[in-house]
């Protein structure tokens, strides 16, 4: 066990770990995932073209999706293992997400989008929380816009409270489903330096999905999806 | 942040179909509300104003008239009976009081009562032996024409002691006949009794006859009848308070067997009014309120229902920030919650406020002495019933929320 930020940590040494993952997707096709496994502050990078199973593969690494076969892992735990409600606290504790397109709760300020990955995420409570949740805004140069509505922020400016609030529990994991596609280029700059600093501080895991070969890049461990999808029957590549 | 604080986040979010839903839920807890505070109040003060006289003697006619017209003061009489009927009683040894009474005229709308200093002095059977009216000033009749007023009428027209008014024909005010050759003095003012008597002005039984006398000679001067015969008098009615409650359908129908006058047993009239009038329209009123009720449960279904359409994606965030199902059901459920504890309040100061202002503005003879922030008997249950109901056509919408999996809202996002 190591303490960083305050937060005990798993020091597992894989801390996420793909066997044998099989979804079916539909009838005859289905996707089969090579065996993957992370490690702690170790990051990847998912690469491929549009609809070769990228977002299949973030979905079953935060357990939205149960896979047909094979075992998932993350931080010492089988998801196939946990009921419903279990995998959704589990997730909350372990996981962080980053949607492509924020999903930011409108009607809620930016302070409180990311209270609410406190909430749910640490199930934190009290004064401290805001306190928190402050501090991680002025991390992301939002602190003078914690009050302010994210459905009247800039599209940077939302993805910067989306980072923040994936971050805010503390994940042993983030998955981000490319973080930088719905912003232009110093957006774009900006948004990964944040992410691999917050990252680097947290000390987790990261899998990144990209179909931008330069971003992908930056990841000293690329994993593409190309061929993961096939018709049932065929045999793998 | 509490899920409660999210709740409200989430009602405030879409501001003007939560207000409508509010706006819905108030008032069908505002029209129950009023039914109850009308009928217990009207129910009150009517029963309480009837218990208080054992039997009514008055002319020949309909019973529940007559109660009204000389208790309550909301009727016109149904005729006079000889003086001698009242004398009569008084020496009656099953009778412990008697008070004559005599209507005829009204100043701005309030009645003028001819009695006799006896009527001060009346014990109310439902009030034990206190004294139902005490004079705030002043005296009570001696000259003719001296008045007491009521505590309304002398608020409302601003007489005081050493004034002076004239009366005007009839029951009802009607500009153009007021008796100006017979003024009358005010000599004392009746503390507030929250029944009729603060809308009655007193006087001598002779001002009322004095009055009339001329009056009937001025009508035989312009239409030329013939002398005036031996006139009997006669008052309007006969309050009578008995040795026992007990002797009231005995007296009652030993009077009626006779021609000279009737008598009506005020409690007995009032009771049957209610059962066969006032009940069905009553209960008809709060099958409509219930009704009602069920209407505003069916809003905040729809409410909710309408939003859950557009939260699915929110409701799926949260599950993937680590809101447990259980959570997501409680969210929704707290924003049924939030409209029906604000609909209900909202409706309960409405009920309340909205009499108010109705009595001041309408002022209705019946509801003398009506108290708008009293809280009715029932009143708690209803509230809570519709709170209730509110709340638990909450849970429909908070268990799509349970059941709804969040892949199918973010399977192509993430």
């Amino acid at each position: 066990m190591t303490t960083i930020m305050g937060t005990t940590m798993t020091t597992t040494t894989d801390l996420v770990k793909l066997t044998d993952v099989r979804v079916t997707l539909g009838e005859r096709v289905e996707a089969r995932f090579p065996d993957v496994t992370l490690a702690r502050g170790e990051r990847m990078a998912v690469t491929g073209p549009s609809g070769c199973g990228k977002s299949t593969l973030l979905n079953v690494l935060c357990g939205l999706l149960r896979p047909d076969g094979g075992v998932v892992r993350v931080a010492g735990r089988s998801l196939g293992d946990l009921g419903a409600g279990e995998l959704d606290v589990f997730r909350g504790r372990h996981i962080g997400v980053v949607h492509q397109s924020f999903h930011l709760l409108h009607g809620f300020s930016a302070l409180e989008n990311v209270m609410t990955g406190l909430r749910f995420g640490r199930r934190a409570s009290g004064r401290r929380v805001r306190e928190e949740a402050m501090d991680l805004l002025d991390r992301v140069g939002l602190a003078d816009q914690a009050g302010a509505k994210t459905n009247r922020m800039s599209v940077g400016e939302r993805q910067r409270v989306a980072i923040a609030r994936a971050l805010a529990g503390k994940p042993d994991v983030l998955l981000a489903d490319e973080p930088t596609g719905a912003l232009d280029p110093e957006a774009s700059e900006r948004a990964m330096a944040l992410l691999e600093g917050l990252c680097g501080e947290v000390n987790c895991g990261w899998v990144c999905v990209t179909h931008d070969l330069e971003l992908a890049k930056r990841f000293p461990r690329q994993l593409s999806c190309a061929g993961v999808i096939r018709r049932t029957g065929e045999a793998a590549a | 942040m509490t899920l409660l604080g999210m709740a409200w986040r989430y009602v405030r979010a879409r501001r003007s179909v939560s207000v409508l839903t509010v706006l819905g839920i108030a008032l069908a807890t505002a029209l129950p509300c009023v039914v109850l505070l009308l009928r217990e109040q009207a129910e009150g003060a009517l029963l309480r104003e009837g218990e208080g006289v054992d039997l009514v003697l008055g002319g020949k006619g309909s019973p529940l008239q007559l109660v009204l017209s000389v208790v309550h003061h909301l009727d016109v009489p149904t005729g006079n009976i000889p003086l001698s009927l009242y004398e009569t009683f008084r020496e009656d040894p099953r009778v412990v009081r008697a008070v004559p009474l005599s209507l005829g005229d009204n100043v701005a709308g309030f009645r003028i009562m001819g009695t006799s200093p006896e009527f001060f002095e009346w014990r109310p059977r439902n009030r034990g032996d206190g004294a139902w009216v005490t004079l705030r000033e002043g005296r009570i009749f001696e000259e003719t024409f001296d008045a007491v007023l009521g505590a309304e009428v002398a608020e409302r027209l601003g007489l005081r002691i050493g004034d002076s008014f004239v009366g005007s024909h009839g029951l009802q005010a009607a500009p153009g006949t007021e008796h100006d050759e017979f003024p009358y003095v005010v000599t004392g003012i009746l503390e507030r009794t929250g029944g009729t008597v603060d809308r009655l002005v007193l006087s001598t039984l002779e001002s009322v006859w004095d009055v009339h006398e001329a009056e009937e000679e001025l009508h035989r001067g312009m239409f030329g009848a013939g002398p005036r015969a031996d006139r009997v008098p006669e008052v309007t009615a006969v309050w009578l308070r008995l040795r026992s409650p007990g002797m009231r359908l005995w007296i009652r129908d030993e009077i009626n067997r006779g021609t000279d006058a009737m008598a009506a047993v005020p409690v007995d009239e009032l009771h049957r009014l209610y059962q066969r009038v006032l009940r069905p329209v009553e209960r008809g009123m709060l099958w409509m309120a219930g009704a009602v009720a069920v209407v505003s449960g069916f809003s905040v279904l729809a409410t909710l229902l309408q939003s859950t359409e557009r939260r699915r994606r929110d409701w799926a965030v949260l599950r993937t920030l680590g809101a447990h199902p259980r959570e997501i059901a409680a969210l929704v459920w707290m924003e049924a919650f939030w409209l029906s504890s604000i609909g209900v309040i909202l409706g309960v100061i409405l009920a309340h406020g909205g009499l108010a202002a109705g009595v001041r503005v309408f002022e209705p003879e019946f509801l003398s002495g009506f108290d708008p922030f009293h809280f009715a008997e029932l009143q708690g249950r209803v509230v809570l019933m519709i709170w209730i109901s509110g709340m638990l056509f909450g849970l429909v919408p908070a268990l799509t929320g349970y059941r709804r999996s969040p892949i199918e809202e973010l399977s192509r996002e993430v």
